[in-house]
Order: structure tokens, then C-alpha cells, then sequence
């Protein structure tokens, strides 16, 4: 999860910290005293109330607590974000960004090593604000509600951690300077572990904000697909194809709607089309080779239209 | 069953979008017949779904041995996607934890910190 090279260093941020001339607080993050070695769930806890998620640390502490690492993992915070119907955005690591954040209203839950690289103290803290006169950034952290550390001490700890930070979104909300291979990732893992019509609205901002992006029609497409919502799903497809008339998935992704509604020949056509423009022997055209094994089975069924 | 497969499709297809596209592979080596696809799709697939059981199993057994509770153990694999838990099968051990509070530290490693924060090193007690 750590990588070794990081983008910038900490005189750049404090320099790009100069820039930001007015204050910020968001005193309506709640605070959840930390339990001994729980800051996981307790900074978990703050940012998922804050977008309308009603959830303890204690609730929270059986889906990331791991007792004899004394400590929750960053994987395991961002996979119980989405089991509570919220996406997980992991910040750029820069200052920018995190102020950007707390101006958008998001308070940010950030890992820090407190300690050094050779013995590190890992802490989750929520970064709530940034006071430019005190210089000082504002955290929940530990059992300290409104913790003002110096922004060169906080940037240290924070670096020490790679710059590690996310927030909870609500399914719709895409940040403004949004990463968008970051964002349709985010919303691939919140799809892949049992999104819903929550995904839908996911996608559906991601089209509004990057309409020309292919993925992210994808996306809308397949979201509605999987709430059965075939003639929706056609549409998104089949105008994606407009533009883009050789993608291979999209195509394979068409042509199962399309034999799911009766349309057999076509999808059978469809299919083939696929198969034409996918690089043989690729993870791409195999499962493609497999949905049009099942067309065909289907086609042949009783029920053939 | 159709439901699964294009779900497992679409969402392999978008992590094997955001995978290729920047790179731009051409073709290259030997060109794999028709038939040896179809013989391999089915391994294939059967290898992607046995890595991803496998990966599950391997991960729900590390936190039970961790000393998360069984009930909440296979919870929070489900939650997990394919990719995160390969990277925790690798490296559950060696992941950052976050958890101790700077109240809780005692003993040798304070005064490790100590030491560390006299040479200006951490600034774990001065971070107020």
C-alpha cells in the first residue's frame, strides 16, 4: 500500500498552503472519543456521519478492528466505507486537494505516522480545518475533539504516510478536481462489492461531469443492467457505440441485453461483431467466446423467439 | 447466472480498460487459434474464479488469526474486492495499521521516540 517515491515535498505544500488566505472549520464533524488503539473507528465513524451514515465505533469496530495488529487497515477502512453505501475517494497526495476538500464541506480521514520510518506509529486522524493566521490545521484525533497542529509538523506525519487520504462520498457527489481513472475505479470496487441503484446515480453524475468518456458510460450502462433496467442499459450501449463502434466489450455487454429481451439474431449478430474487432487470444475475447456460447444455448432453448 | 457473468464482465472489463488503454499493446507472438482459446476461456476463467476463492479463503483465515472474530471475518472479505485482497494475502503483515493513540505508547518504544524526537527526527511529541 506504500509506495516509495511521493509526489512533492513538504516546503511545496507549505507553499501552496500560503495561498490559502481564509479559514476553515467544519464544527459540525462529530467527535467519537478514541478507545485505546480504535482511531480507525472512531475517525471512520466521524466521516460517515457527516454524510448521513448513522453508525458507532463500536458498530465499526467489527468490520476494520484486527485485534493483534492493534490497528485497522487503510484497505479494510475504504472496503466498509462501501458497505455503507458510500465510495471511497482517495485524495492526490497534496495539500491542495485535502483543502479543497474541507472547502467542498468533507472533512478528510488521513493516516499518519507518527513516529519514523523505522518505527512507525500509525494513527488515523479527521482533518476538519485549516486556520491560515495560527497556520495550524484542525484534526479530530484521539480523545482530542479539536486537536490544532502546526501545518509543517502535520505535512511531516501525514508524508511519512505517503499522503494517505480519503473521503466518504455520496453516491452523485464527484468532487470537483476529481481524478477520473481514480473516480471510475472508486465506483468499479463500490459496483463490484454489491452496488445497486446507488451505482446508478454514481455513474450517472460521472457521465455528467466526463461525457466523453467511455468508461463511465460503460459503467451506467452495466449499472442499469443490473438493476433490470434492459431497455436503459440498450441505450447507453448502443450510443456509446455511436462513437466508439468497435468496442469490443461494449458490443458483448449489447448483445447480452439484448438476448436477455428475446432479440436472439440480433444478439447473435451483435455477438459476432464482437468477437470480429476483440484481439484473439486476449482476457477480453475469451469472455466474450463465453457469452456467446451461453446466446447460443439460449437461442436454442424451447422459448426461442 | 446471466446477471453474474455480465457483472463479472463489466467489472473486468472496466478494470481491463483502465488497465490497457494507457498502454497501447500491439500484437505480438505467436496468434492463439480460435479452438485454443475456447479450451482456454474455460481455465481461464476457472483459474480467475479459484484465485479469487482461494484469495478469500486465505484472508479470512489470516484475520481469524489475527483475532478478528470468525462471524465478522467472512463479512469482511466479502467486502473486499478481488484486487485488495491479493494485495492483503501478500501483505496483511507489513500493512499499516493505524490505531495506537499517542497516549498509549509506553515502554521502550517511547523511549525509542524520545531519543528520535531529541535528534529532531519524529515529531510525535511535538506534534501540538
Amino acid at each position: 500500500m506504500l509506495t516509495t517515491g511521493c509526489a512533492g515535498n513538504v516546503r511545496v505544500m507549505m507553499s501552496e498552503l500560503e495561498q490559502q488566505t481564509k479559514s476553515i472549520e467544519l464544527v459540525d464533524t462529530p467527535f467519537y472519543p478514541q478507545i485505546t488503539d480504535q482511531c480507525g473507528p472512531s475517525a471512520l465513524a466521524a466521516i460517515l456521519n457527516v454524510t448521513g451514515v448513522n453508525v458507532t465505533p463500536s458498530v465499526l469496530k467489527s468490520s476494520i478492528y484486527i485485534p493483534d495488529r492493534q490497528g485497522s487497515l487503510q484497505l479494510e477502512m475504504l472496503a466498509a466505507t462501501r458497505s455503507y453505501q458510500r465510495i471511497p475517494y482517495t485524495l492526490d497526495p497534496d495539500v491542495k486537494t485535502l483543502v479543497s476538500e474541507l472547502q467542498a464541506g468533507r472533512p478528510v480521514l488521513v493516516l499518519q505516522n507518527l513516529g519514523s520510518s523505522f518505527a512507525p506509529v500509525w494513527h488515523y486522524a479527521v482533518v476538519v480545518g485549516y486556520l491560515p493566521d495560527e497556520k495550524r490545521f484542525v484534526l479530530r484525533s484521539g480523545d482530542q475533539e479539536r486537536l490544532r497542529v502546526k501545518a509543517s509538523t502535520f505535512i511531516r506525519s501525514w508524508r511519512r504516510a505517503d499522503y494517505w487520504a480519503f473521503v466518504a462520498l455520496k453516491p452523485g457527489t464527484v468532487p470537483d478536481n476529481a481524478d477520473v481513472a481514480k473516480y471510475l475505479s472508486a465506483l468499479a470496487a463500490f459496483e463490484s462489492t454489491g452496488g445497486n441503484a446507488n451505482t446508478i446515480a454514481a455513474y450517472e453524475a460521472a457521465v455528467v461531469k466526463w461525457p466523453e468518456n467511455t468508461l463511465a458510460q460503460l459503467g451506467l450502462g452495466n449499472a442499469y443492467y443490473a438493476v433490470g433496467q434492459l431497455e436503459r442499459a440498450q441505450a447507453v450501449y448502443t450510443s456509446l457505440l455511436r462513437t466508439d463502434q468497435h468496442n469490443a466489450i461494449v458490443l458483448n455487454n449489447l448483445a447480452q441485453v439484448l438476448a436477455e429481451q428475446g432479440a436472439h439474431s440480433n444478439a447473435v449478430q451483435t455477438i459476432d461483431t464482437a468477437l470480429s474487432v476483440a484481439d484473439i487470444g486476449s482476457p477480453t475475447y475469451r469472455l466474450i467466446l463465453q457469452t456467446r456460447e451461453e446466446i447460443s444455448m439460449q437461442s436454442h432453448a424451447p422459448q426461442e423467439r | 447466472m446471466f446477471t453474474e457473468r455480465v457483472r463479472r464482465i463489466c467489472v473486468v472489463a472496466v478494470t481491463l480498460l483502465m488497465t490497457t488503454l494507457p498502454m497501447m499493446q500491439t500484437a505480438s507472438g505467436a496468434i492463439i487459434s480460435t479452438e485454443t482459446a475456447i479450451e482456454l476461456a474455460d481455465r481461464v476463467a476457472q483459474v480467475e474464479r479459484i484465485n479469487d476463492v482461494l484469495a478469500r479463503d486465505s484472508v479470512q483465515q489470516a484475520l481469524e488469526q489475527l483475532g478478528v472474530d470468525p462471524a465478522n471475518a467472512m463479512a469482511r472479505v466479502d467486502a473486499l474486492t478481488v484486487a485488495e485482497l491479493q494485495t492483503l494475502e501478500q501483505h496483511l503483515q507489513n500493512l499499516p495499521a493505524g490505531g495506537v493513540g499517542f497516549v498509549e505508547v509506553v515502554g521502550i518504544v517511547a523511549i525509542v521516540l524520545i531519543v528520535l524526537e531529541l535528534l529532531h527526527v519524529t515529531n510525535f511529541f511535538s506534534e501540538f
